[in-house]
């Protein structure tokens, strides 16, 4: 059963793509855990250390995803958690998914990538079997 | 060496206790025994039961921050239902405890019931005594919204407040055989809301809980009620062992069908139980189960 953190780390108001995110991902039989708008790095590493989630899903749309995915990265680090897999998305410019991963990030998926092929990440893991 | 400050010697302690219970928690959930928890006072651990979005997650927020004022450090267990198709889960109730986000003495656990009826899921009674276990002294629990069924949490909690709002006239009804008769405390939300009034007098005609005072009119919205509420969550408990029996035997009744069900993935006792149905024989088949399930 995997357990998946989903946040959105910022200042954009846009919560739709997520929340269809965690529809599609409860659909694909994950335990969702959707932490809401506005979350700071450091709320989000503490909201993973208590859930205990196998994976933390970053949206943004702001422009700010490099910094603030950085800031997540670093902070679940701090909390223990620096080899639980970080995926981010939103509005992510192509040249900007190499500097994520380079980050630290598992997985990009910028805005028009296919359902099919999140859910086929989320199938790939260890955790989906058990 | 520069001194580390104060407040980060704070979070850096809550973050090894926070990681302690986390992972002590995922053992459970995957079927571990936990912890058992010392003798403790007799408030400890709370129950808000209701049917789905009169709030009862804010209202957790809200007496989650008297508790904090008294220096308890808190947790909250919130349980929302897996989707018996897929076994997925969207665990939302986060969202509404916000304010304790950044809070070293606050722990958040979502649970998906997993297919547990009785509105927990298996983990949470062993994840309470986990918890007291570890040294938190106080437990909130937030079983799936359905209300009616939701009776387990009577059997693990040493209080349990019945949360409806103004627009749950419809679901007293359904409310009224089951965990309406088990609850220790009624507290009507969304107070300043109209309605809430009316209500309470609907009820105070319907409810032979523990008297006219048991029923609050609260607003975590606006605060209205909070102190009364937490008051009475925090009387020591009067004893009801019989309706805690009633709600313990429902628990196991419940466990029961779950461990039967399981034992029906035996094709061959599943195809003896259809075919003694199908002849329409149910007390035989019954039977036959039970003595099956026994063997399994
Ligand atoms: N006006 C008003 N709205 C409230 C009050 N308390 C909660 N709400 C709102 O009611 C909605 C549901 O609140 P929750 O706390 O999520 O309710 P819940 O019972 O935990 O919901 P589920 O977990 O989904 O069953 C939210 O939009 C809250 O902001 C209140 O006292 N007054
Ligand atoms: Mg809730």
């Amino acid at each position: 059963m995997t357990r998946v953190l989903l946040a959105k780390p910022g200042l954009d108001g846009h919560d739709k793509g997520i929340k269809v995110l965690a529809t599609i991902l409860r659909d694909a039989g994950c335990e969702v855990i959707y932490t809401g708008l506005h979350q700071t790095p450091q709320k989000i590493a503490l909201a993973a250390v208590q859930e205990d989630v196998d994976v933390i899903g970053l949206s943004m749309l702001s422009g700010a995803h490099v910094d603030l995915s950085r800031d997540v990265i670093e902070q679940l680090r701090e909390a223990g958690l620096g080899e639980r897999p970080v995926i981010v998305g939103g509005n992510i410019p192509l040249r900007d998914v190499a500097l994520l991963t380079g980050l630290g990030a598992a997985a990009v998926f910028p805005t028009g990538t296919s359902y099919e092929e999140i859910i086929g990440w989320f199938a790939a893991l260890p955790t989906a079997t058990s | 060496m520069t001194p580390v400050p104060v407040e980060d010697a704070a979070v850096a302690e809550g973050l090894v206790r926070m990681r302690e219970l986390a992972g002590a928690l995922s053992d459970v959930e995957r079927g571990g025994a936990g912890l058992r928890a010392a003798p403790r006072p007799s408030d400890a651990i709370l129950g808000l039961v209701g049917p789905p979005g009169v709030g009862k997650s804010s209202l957790i927020s809200a007496l989650v921050r008297r508790a904090r004022d008294r220096g308890e450090r808190v947790v909250v267990l919130a349980v929302d239902p897996s989707s018996p198709m897929t076994g997925g889960a969207l665990l939302g109730d986060r969202i509404r405890l916000a304010e304790h986000a950044t809070d070293p003495g606050v722990f958040v656990r979502s649970f998906a019931s997993r297919g547990h009826p009785g509105g927990l899921s298996a983990a949470i009674p062993a994840a309470v005594e986990t918890a007291l276990a570890l040294g938190w002294d106080r437990v909130f629990i937030e079983p799936v919204g359905g209300g009616q069924n939701d009776v387990d949490v009577v059997a693990c909690a040493d209080h349990v407040v019945l949360v409806v709002s103004p627009e749950s006239g419809d679901d007293i009804q359904a409310l009224k055989a089951g965990i309406l008769e088990m609850v220790d405390v009624i507290a009507i939300n969304k107070a300043d809301r109209p309605g809430a009034s009316t209500l309470r007098t609907m009820l105070r005609s319907q409810w032979r809980g523990r008297g006219q005072g048991s029923i609050v009119l609260v607003s975590a919205a606006d605060g209205t009620g909070l102190e009364d509420l937490d008051d009475r969550t925090r009387e020591v408990g009067d004893g009801d062992a019989s309706r805690r029996d009633a709600a313990l035997v429902s628990a196991v009744l419940n466990d029961a069908s779950v461990a039967l069900r399981a034992s029906l993935a035996d094709a061959t006792l599943r195809s003896a139980v259809i075919d003694l149905a199908r002849a329409g024989d149910r007390s035989a088949a019954i039977r036959h189960l039970l003595e099956g399930a026994r063997h399994a």
